[in-house]
């Protein structure tokens, strides 16, 4: 699938392949979220449906903001221990599946999701956030392989100082670790 | 006891002329179907053989004498060879589809101008004005046929040798049988058709109870209903449309206002507020269909694209192709799931190639003008493209998956929509996925850009991540004393540390926005609560949103 703006130029040849797995991996605010959405708002996807499964505190209006359309976006909240059951229903119908911090996935079943994303030719993203030291949580952790990993950071803002403006913009930085193209390492910086 | 003439009675009233209501006529369908199309477009040499058209080894399409020994579409092509031996297997892409059926399309056109081909061997007309000049329904479905007949004997020649060797060739058995029929809508037009019926204006709903619900154009649901014990249309219809929206979702009601008889979807182009409408004037009048194909190109590709930015697509184009010498050539194309660049490109291939062969018709020069004007144009939620465009799925793809996630999950799966609102969570609203299916062709989700600012609205992007469950944090300046807000918004003290509730742990603060005062429940004086919101950016925690709701400082949400 072709990709445009900020993620074609890391990805291998500006595409994704159909039926991989895309990991994106960050600390926490680390910028994570602001890459999905980047991810979700790029070229490709325009035209079809995702879903977002487990993400509970998805601020939607900067999605928005962000130009994902929303109209065709499918949130799944809590789907609890049936994660991988869910996630396997959805890949039958929807082309991109995203999943925030998967606690219930066993490996072996991480290797059917694999497979399945793969016969249905849906990509399947997975959010893994170090831990979260502002609420004391265990995150989960994908335990399968992945085709490429997305890790993101913010170097720096711009806007306000000390006391004074608005935050105009973050740049974030994208780095992407790509198994499909033998191990390729790339990365760029957005201003978002 | 004349003077008993009841008032009630009177049809018209005294603003008849004028009411609006009036001039809502229901559309009536003239409609031809061939049943074996595919067969007569492969020109075989007889009227009724043994065969089948193949698509990756399933049958697609079914002759007459094949469907008496029992194979159906969507057998497989082995077994049923198996079952019907000198079976002919034709294969789907040596049918020219569409191509001849424009010549058939062409006589209907003498009926009515404004044809269209609704799907494979089936085209259809406005049938109201037709039926006054010909004097009556029933007489315009004898003329049509008549006409048809001639125009089958006309272009195919092997039909007149198999007449004069006199066999039956627009009997039932034959690959030729044809049906018109005139009725409210196309669904039941096409049902009315097997049996060359005209049914009469408000009866489609009794005309369909007795039919299967296999008739329904979604085998899925059709199968459904098989298994939850409703057989017929009219067993159907009974049930009442908000459990069937629920438990079919929107594809359901739809399919339950066909089946009542109400799919009074008209020929005639539907309201479009946009022009999508793309008028191509060529460089220089060209006279070979694929050249004028290629040089339409670009500008076709353009126009979809533009209609699937703003999530449309189009079912049904008008195309219109002018020679140099102002002859025209108007078709409607319809396609069912939407035009691609592809498909669209290759009607006006169909359309050129039937013009310029036509006897009466062809142009006398190059073609120097096309015209595409969207006829009618659905959201293109409705219909999903695969990631690499090719494929495309219906929605009821995606509403079975969703209702069996929400069978797992217990709850409903939902999509966001937003509204203008001060904050930012506050502006998004979380629809059930049922709703807003059925909401498709009025897509909401864009409307918060043109509502003016809210007062207090932030500046800047909205966060990331909005926390349903704010959690406390204390802000304190480098003398570890806490910051907090006087009444005339000023921060007092700089703040330095930001400490989490709980955690011993503190993250410096970097930098820090100016103050956004808004005011919460500002209506109820007694609730009426003051809060201020302000930026932070740490050094381990990145920027975070928190807010000072009476003495607590809250983290509201991360610009992650």
């Amino acid at each position: 699938m072709e990709l445009d703006g900020s993620l074609a130029k890391i990805f291998p040849l500006g595409r994704i392949q159909l039926g991989s797995v895309v990991l994106f991996e960050g600390a926490l605010n680390s910028g994570v979220t602001s890459a999905v959405f980047e991810f979700l708002s790029s070229g490709g996807m325009k035209g079809s449906w995702s879903t977002l499964v487990g993400f509970e505190n998805l601020g939607f209006l900067a999605a928005f903001e962000k130009g994902v359309d929303l109209g065709k976006v499918v949130s799944v909240p809590d789907p609890g221990r049936n994660l991988a059951q869910v996630v396997a229903v959805l890949m039958e119908a929807f082309p991109v599946v995203v999943i925030a911090n998967p606690r219930f996935i066993s490996f072996p079943q991480a290797r059917n999701l694999i497979s399945r994303a793969r016969v249905n030719k849906s990509i399947m993203a997975v959010v893994q956030e170090s831990l979260d030291i502002s609420i004391a949580r265990s995150k989960g952790f994908w335990p399968g392989s992945y085709d490429y990993a997305i890790s993101s950071s913010i170097s720096g803002f711009s806007g306000l100082g000390q006391g004074d403006g608005f935050i105009k913009e973050r740049r974030l930085s994208l780095r992407l670790d790509s198994k499909r193209a033998g191990g390729t390492t790339k990365s760029i910086t957005v201003r978002i | 006891m004349s003077k008993k003439m009841p008032k009630a009675k009177l049809r018209y009233s005294r603003y008849s002329l004028f009411d609006p209501i009036e001039h809502q006529v229901a559309p009536r369908i003239l409609l031809v179907e061939f049943f074996y199309w595919p067969f007569i477009s492969a020109k075989l040499e007889q009227a009724d053989p043994l065969a089948i058209v193949e698509d990756k080894g399933i049958v697609i399409h079914v002759s007459p004498r094949a469907l008496r020994t029992g194979i159906k579409a969507g057998d497989k092509v082995r077994t049923s060879l198996s079952v019907a031996p000198g079976l002919m297997v034709i294969p789907v892409d040596v049918v020219d589809q569409n191509g001849s059926f424009a010549k058939i399309a062409n006589v209907l056109e003498q009926f009515s101008p404004l044809v269209e081909i609704v799907d494979l061997g089936v085209c259809a007309t406005n049938a109201r004005g037709p039926s006054r000049y010909f004097g009556g329904e029933k007489e315009l479905v004898s003329r049509v046929a008549y006409a048809m007949e001639d125009q089958i004997l006309e272009i195919f020649p092997i039909a007149k040798e198999l007449r004069d060797n006199s066999v039956d060739i627009f009997g039932r058995d034959s690959v030729f049988s044809f049906g018109v029929s005139i009725a409210d809508g196309i669904f039941t037009a096409r049902i009315a058709a097997r049996n060359s019926r005209i049914v009469p204006l408000g009866e489609s709903a009794s005309f369909l109870a007795p039919f299967s619900v296999r008739e329904l154009p979604d085998d899925d649901i059709a199968g459904t209903l098989g298994r939850l014990g409703v057989r017929s249309l009219g067993e159907f219809t009974n049930l009442d449309f908000y459990l069937v929206m629920e438990r079919f979702g929107s594809q359901g009601a739809l399919l339950h206002r066909m089946a009542g008889g109400l799919d009074t979807s008209s020929l005639e182009a539907s309201e479009i507020k946009e022009d999508f409408s793309q008028k191509i004037e060529l460089s220089e009048p060209l006279e070979v269909s694929s050249a004028v194909v290629f040089a339409c190109k670009a500008r076709v590709e353009e126009m979809l694209g533009r209609l699937l930015e703003k999530g449309r697509l189009c079912q049904v184009m008008r195309v219109r192709l002018m020679s140099e010498n102002g002859e025209e050539s108007i078709r409607d194309w319809g396609v069912k799931n939407g035009f691609s660049a592809q498909l669209l490109l290759e009607r006006i291939r169909w359309q050129l190639e039937s013009w310029s062969t036509d006897a009466r018709l062809a142009p006398s020069a190059g073609v120097e003008i096309v015209e595409l004007k969207p006829q009618r144009i659905v959201s293109a939620l409705r219909i999903q493209l695969n990631l690499d465009g090719s494929e495309r799925s219906s929605i009821t793809k995606v509403s079975q998956a969703l209702s069996r996630v929400d069978a797992i999950v217990g709850k409903r799966a939902s999509i966001a929509r937003i509204k203008g609102s001060r904050t930012s969570k506050e502006s998004v609203e979380m629809v059930p996925w049922q709703l807003h299916l059925f909401d498709l062709d009025e897509p909401r989700g864009r409307k918060a850009k043109e509502e003016p600012p809210w007062p207090g609205k932030l500046l800047g992007s909205s966060p990331a991540i909005c926390f349903d469950r704010e959690v406390e944090v204390f802000l304190l300046s480098k003398e570890a004393v806490p910051v907090s807000v006087s009444a005339d918004v000023i921060l007092c003290g700089e703040p330095y540390w930001l400490q989490v509730r709980g955690s011993g742990k503190k993250v410096k603060i970097l930098e820090w926005s100016s103050l956004w005062p808004m005011m919460e429940r500002w209506w109820d004086l007694e609730h009426s609560t003051r809060v201020v919101r302000v930026q932070i950016v740490t050094d381990e925690m990145g920027a975070l949103l928190i807010k000072r709701a009476g003495e607590k400082w809250l983290i509201e949400g991360s610009y992650d």
